[in-house]
């Protein structure tokens, strides 16, 4: 059984994360409460869709106090990201596979700026391809409150990423 | 339901190139062994917890009654210690003077 629900368990912690530092110990809380909370598993639902409801309020509650980081600088970036960045500033088109990577590493480094609902919202909406119903059965959020997190979040990514693209110019 | 996005709008030609690289090489690691083992531990905690608690309720009335029973002897005792005897040896020894005075 842990074997079978660790790849939905490692998810949805790492779409909490934003680095993998306590990637191991979260995934174990989360398990351990699901464990030990079996007998409140009523069977109304397939057996995951309770699993991930646990994982992710086990996330947001750990993460509560959870310091977010007041801004990302231009300077802070590595090679990689910053040839992402200049990308998006010069061009329309999708960018090339081999800036993949860049990208995820610079999404991760501006997810890290936001709180762990708007992080998981736009990490299950737009990493995972997830689609609103999904997340609300996931989350429990209501199917408002999904698109309502999704679009602050999204504001928000896209006045550091602004930040970050005026910054290229300079 | 399928979400509207812009081919041209930075962010979602940044989360669509993150997306990609998330698909591609995001392997998922099984549970290590100790937090595997962890886990088990603490399910057989919570199960055998259940199974012990009306054994916990039973020892916790009685170390409350015996708790209860130790004040109350404590009580009775003290009570007896502080009501006033009579002073059989003053009595004995008022006899006695009498006696020699005679």
């Amino acid at each position: 059984m842990l074997a079978h629900l660790t790849p939905l368990v490692t998810k949805i912690v790492r779409s909490h994360l934003p680095r993998r530092t306590a990637e191991e110990d979260l995934i174990q809380a989360v398990f351990v409460k699901v464990f030990t909370k079996l007998d409140q598993y009523s069977g109304s639902a397939p057996f995951t869709h309770w699993v991930a409801r646990v994982a992710v309020n086990t996330c947001l509650n750990l993460l509560a106090h959870e310091k977010v980081r007041p801004e990302l600088r231009y300077a802070d970036l590595s090679e990689e990201e910053e040839a992402v960045i200049q990308n998006l500033a010069s061009g329309d088109g999708e960018l090339p596979s081999d800036q993949n990577s860049g990208a995820r590493e610079l999404v991760h480094k501006m997810l890290a700026m936001l709180n762990p609902e708007d992080r998981l919202a736009i990490t299950l909406l737009h990493l995972e391809g997830r689609s609103v119903e999904e997340v609300h059965q996931q989350t429990g959020w209501s199917r408002a409150l999904v698109k309502v997190r999704a679009f602050r979040a999204r504001q928000k990514m896209k006045r550091h990423l602004q930040q970050l693209l005026k910054e290229t110019t300079l | 339901m399928k979400r509207k996005t812009n081919h041209s709008d930075p962010l979602d030609r940044l989360l669509r190139g993150a997306a990609l690289a998330n698909e591609v090489n995001d392997p998922i690691p099984g549970l290590s062994w100790a937090s595997e083992n962890r886990v088990l531990g603490a399910w057989r905690t919570a199960r055998s917890g259940g199974i012990g608690e009306s054994w916990m309720g039973l020892f916790r009335a009685g170390v409350a009654l015996a708790g209860a029973t130790a004040l109350l002897t404590v009580v009775i005792t003290w009570h007896t210690d502080v009501t006033p005897a009579a002073d059989e040896v003053a009595v004995t020894d008022a006899a006695f003077n009498v006696a020699v005075l005679r």
